[in-house]
């Protein structure tokens, strides 16, 4: 579903250039349930925005779903990317001032869908991460876990055939990280295909093979 | 000291909002000032007498039938002498003036030509005029006339000007005195003052039966307590001279000299119009600074915090900020002395007749007055909120609370921007109407000949050498012109009741047709004994053109026959309504004006005239030509040239409200960067993210152009009052005015945030 051959990725400023990735290749088959992990700067989430077509390759070829991806325009990144791949962040990035149903409505309203249809597929995915009740509440009346969940049942809602989670226990407790990494495992043994950044080991034994970078490179994979 | 360093240092640090901050002063500053320098101007007229205050002009109001005509400056010659002699315990002294016009002057073989007042012996005193040389009661002896210092050094330099010859056309006079000038700002400007008996000892003087052509002035010993008790002294005056008629009564008022200019329609009207702008600008100019300065709250605050961290009290932020508000105001101060200099070098005749009337020296204090104004605002609200912000919220994103009070600020910013937009597309449109309203005759194809002293040989001479030149078409002669208007006699009715003054002419056989004056019906008068009318004139006798034909009338007592009607024409200008009007036969008469038809190119046609006038005329007569179009152009030039003011001052508010708008959405974007990071992952695109942030400024800009067109509206119509003729579908102008304003707003928010809202989310998710 993923191929990923030789990509580089280069931050220029006008001092200084970085290279964050130096020619990585991966593949990820549909359905699989890959971790990516590495000290901090080795790349990795530099290498999840590009999968997950928030950023451009400076080189290299990515193809997805049989189709290269990695010179698209903005606008076609943003097209390709509406209803085909969820993300889940660190920090959660729900919208304050939003509320539960809201925040988790966001990515049915950009692909057009109808609000009686939105309100139907905001109300299934709440009752799949038990948050039925929390719909009207705003972000800052959650706990992380409970922001981590909306945040996922964001990224899912519309049934994306990638999730792409960077850190998505960073932020929390050990609880709450394996109610969401357990969520995260149900939602791929339904037919997700998810990578993920993590740092912690625990959170990578959820997956089914592991990648690790180094200085932007492939150093490492491990089918667990 | 320090607070000056730091207040440097931060100006000089944020050197782009600095450079905007003084620009957008600078541009408001300038126009405010111009702006306000026109209603001093305006407001300023016949203030270089003596003692202006106690100087009164007599005005005139006629009755017929219990109808009240409008109040006229024009009196009756004995009127001012009347005053002084029977209302000796308030008036000091009274004088009549005739304002002549320009008057052309030879001196050897030199033109001396400038605008000639006739007076009497009383003028001097009254009016408070120096006489520089030269015997004051001269004036009163034949031939003797007297220049004004100014007129003196233009023509003869350092030479005195005593006993110079003047020669008016055959007629010798010579200079007995020279006055000190009153200046341009003046209802009565004169470069020569002449002896009003000698001037027009053919008109009625000293009668108070008619010949209400006099400027009357008097000089009062002190201001009356009731202005309506001293009118009614006057009418007193005027009614024991004048007793009234059936029909006929008169009343008699006196106003300040200086409320003569001031006070009157169009002037009154430009002043409010011009104030409201002026007021706006002011407003919008301080409250954008103050908008650039909150929007950047949230990038300072953290400086802030770390001065109060270190012992900063509130008053040492306070005065750091108004330190940096003064030196943003001096640069605005600078900036504007730049925009002087070149409106005054480049653009003067565009806004101002003569730039440095308006703009002098002793109208600083309006620079100053307007600073200072700008000054409260834009710096006491800004430093008042820097110095209030907590040490304890600055190191987090302190913009959040500050949100309602950049939107009542981009509110009044929008309003005003309507406000002005909506005067502006009424004064363009009403400009376009008085220049291309059918005026009811050729204008476009008419050149005026202005020839007064022939003889009647002269006169069919000059007429048989106009037809004969190739691109003329026709030729006829008239007293007056269409805009001119003409002189007025009373109509009366078969038993002799007055009914109403008309405006009247004497014409050729051949004006109806050469003018282009549509017949409606009958036909020319074939002699004195008949007259031609207009539509209007046939309303005011209860008839129409069908009925009037034939029906006899009295026209300054003398019965004549209505032969013709024509179609409405302007007599006067679009002030004014329609007039009635009378043509007589002029065929027995020597006319100033030849009315030239001139053939396609017209342009072409006007130039080969003018040139061959010296030649038909003889070069020793000045002759005067015009094309009605270009006089009409030049009726309404104070219109044009407050188009002009208003288009300059949209422009100038547009751009200040761009500025306003950059600063608040740069802000907004900063305070949503996460949220649009947010959305742009979930699948919004750049264009959505547009039209998320364009919403929100659509929901102020809204409600914002619908006040400001609303007031638009109403101050618009104010200003429309003053004409007679006014453009169509007013209503329909102000919809697409209010759209047009919201479209430029939008249109302006979605360029300054297509940039911010096409980053990578992902820095700005990285940002957080």
């Amino acid at each position: 579903m993923i191929k990923v051959k030789d990509l580089k990725k280069i931050f220029r400023t006008s001092e200084i250039e970085t290279s964050a990735l130096n020619g990585v290749n991966i593949d990820v088959n549909e359905g699989e349930f890959v971790a990516v992990m590495g000290p901090s700067g080795c790349g990795k989430s530099t290498l999840l925005n590009i999968i997950g077509l928030l950023d451009n390759p400076t080189s290299g070829t990515y193809m997805l779903d049989g189709k290269e991806v990695s010179g698209l325009k903005e606008n076609e990144r943003t097209n390709l990317r509406k209803g085909n791949i969820g993300f889940v962040f660190q920090s959660f990035n729900l919208i304050d001032e939003l509320t539960v149903a809201q925040n988790i409505e966001l990515p049915l309203t950009y692909l057009g869908i109808s609000p009686s249809e939105r309100k139907q597929m905001v109300k299934l995915v709440l009752e799949r991460i038990n948050m039925s009740h929390r719909q009207n509440h705003y972000p800052n009346q959650l706990s992380g876990g409970q922001q981590q969940r909306v945040a996922i049942a964001r990224a899912v809602v519309a049934n994306p055939k990638i999730l792409l989670a960077d850190e998505p226990t960073g932020n929390l407790d050990s609880t709450n990280g394996k109610e969401v990494m357990e969520l995260l495992g149900e939602l791929n043994s339904k037919g997700t295909t998810i990578v993920m950044v993590t740092h912690s080991a625990r959170d990578a034994a959820y997956a089914h093979r592991t990648i690790n970078l180094f200085d932007g490179l492939v150093v490492a994979e491990e089918h667990l | 000291m320090n607070k000056i360093r730091y207040a440097f240092k931060t100006l000089s640090a944020y050197r782009s909002s600095t450079a905007i901050k003084i620009l957008s002063l600078g541009l408001g500053l300038t126009m405010c000032c111009f702006i306000f320098a026109r209603v001093a101007h305006d407001n300023s007229f016949d203030s270089k007498f003596r003692d202006p205050s106690s100087l009164y002009q007599l005005w005139m109001q006629f009755s017929i039938d219990g109808k009240e005509l409008p109040v006229q400056q024009a009196c009756l010659f004995p009127l001012a002498g009347a005053c002084a002699d029977e209302l000796s315990d308030i008036v000091s002294s009274a004088t009549v003036v005739n304002p002549l016009g320009s008057k052309e002057f030879k001196n050897g073989g030199n033109i001396v030509e400038g605008d000639l007042i006739v007076t009497d012996s009383m003028f001097f005193e009254t009016m408070g005029v120096e006489l520089i040389c030269g015997d004051p009661k001269a004036i009163t002896a034949d031939g003797g006339i007297y220049i004004s210092d100014v007129a003196a050094k233009k023509y003869f330099g350092d030479e005195s000007p005593l006993d110079k010859d003047l020669y008016y056309g055959e007629y010798l006079l010579s200079v007995k005195g020279m006055f000190k000038s009153w200046g341009e700002e003046t209802t009565l400007h004169a470069d020569f003052i002449g002896n009003i008996y000698e001037w027009c000892g053919g008109y009625r003087i000293n009668s108070w039966d008619g010949g209400d052509r006099w400027y009357e002035y008097i000089r009062l010993k002190e201001i009356p307590e009731s202005a309506d008790d001293f009118n009614k002294k006057i009418t007193a005056v005027l009614l024991r001279h004048n007793p009234p008629t059936e029909s006929i009564s008169i009343k008699g008022m006196a106003a300040p000299i200086r409320d003569t200019y001031s006070g009157s329609d169009q002037v009154r009207h430009m002043t409010l119009t011009l104030s409201i702008l002026g007021i706006a600008i002011l407003i919008i100019t301080s409250l954008n600074y103050v908008l650039l300065c909150i929007s950047s709250l949230s990038r300072r605050a953290k400086a802030i915090g770390v001065h109060k961290c270190n012992g900063a009290k509130a008053g040492t932020i306070y005065g750091m900020f108004i330190i940096e508000t003064c030196l943003v105001l001096l640069g605005a101060l600078l900036l504007g002395a730049f925009f002087w200099w070149l409106a005054n070098r480049f653009a003067q005749e565009t806004i101002y007749d003569n730039f440095a009337t308006y703009v002098s020296f002793d109208r600083v204090w309006i620079v100053l007055a307007v600073t200072v104004l700008i000054f409260i605002i834009a710096a006491l609200i800004p430093a008042n909120i820097f110095s209030k912000v907590p040490v304890s919220q600055v190191f987090r994103r302190y913009t959040e609370k500050k949100y309602g009070w950049k939107h009542a600020l981009l509110f009044i910013e929008f309003a005003g921007a309507a406000l002005v937009s909506g005067i502006l597309v009424i004064v363009l449109a009403q400009y376009n109407t008085l220049i291309n309203t059918n005026p009811g005759f050729d204008e476009d194809h008419i050149a005026l000949v202005y020839n007064p002293s022939n003889t009647k040989e002269e006169s069919e001479a000059l007429l048989a050498s106009l037809s004969g030149l190739p691109y003329v078409e026709a030729v006829t002669k008239s007293q007056y012109y269409p805009g001119s208007g003409y002189s007025g006699n009373i109509i009366s009715n078969e038993s002799g009741k007055k009914l109403f003054s008309t405006r009247y002419d004497y014409i050729g056989e051949n004006y109806i047709d050469v003018m282009g004056i549509k017949m409606l019906n009958g036909s020319f008068p074939k002699d004195s004994s008949e007259v031609i009318v207009n539509e209007k004139f046939t309303e005011l006798i209860d008839m129409t053109p069908e009925t009037a034909v034939g029906k006899r009338i009295h026209f300054g007592g003398d019965p004549v026959f209505i032969s013709g009607v024509i179609e409405d024409f302007t007599t006067g200008n679009y002030y004014q309504p329609q007039q009635p009007f009378l043509g007589n036969n002029a065929e027995k008469y020597t006319l100033r004006y030849y009315n030239v038809k001139l053939s396609e190119p017209v342009m072409e046609s006007y130039m080969k005239l003018t040139e061959a006038m010296p030649e038909i005329l003889g070069t020793s007569k000045s002759v005067h030509t015009s094309l009605f179009s270009n006089m009409k152009i030049e009726t309404y030039s104070s219109v044009a040239q407050f188009r002009s003011l208003v288009v300059i001052a949209t422009i100038l508010l547009m751009l200040i409200c761009a500025i306003g708008m950059t600063g608040y959405l740069s802000d907004e974007m900063r305070r949503r960067q996460r949220e649009i990071a947010i959305r742009k992952v979930n699948g919004a695109s750049t264009v959505s993210i547009v039209k998320l942030i364009c919403r929100a400024v659509l929901v102020t800009a809204l409600p914002a152009v619908i006040l400001g067109t609303a007031a638009a509206w109403y101050f618009s119509s104010l200003w429309l009052d003053q004409f007679a003729v006014t453009l169509d579908g007013l209503w329909l102008k102000f919809v697409l005015s209010g759209i047009l304003t919201v479209l430029i707003i939008m249109i302006v928010a979605a360029a300054l945030i297509i940039r911010r809202a096409s980053a990578n989310p992902v820095e700005n998710l990285k940002s957080e």
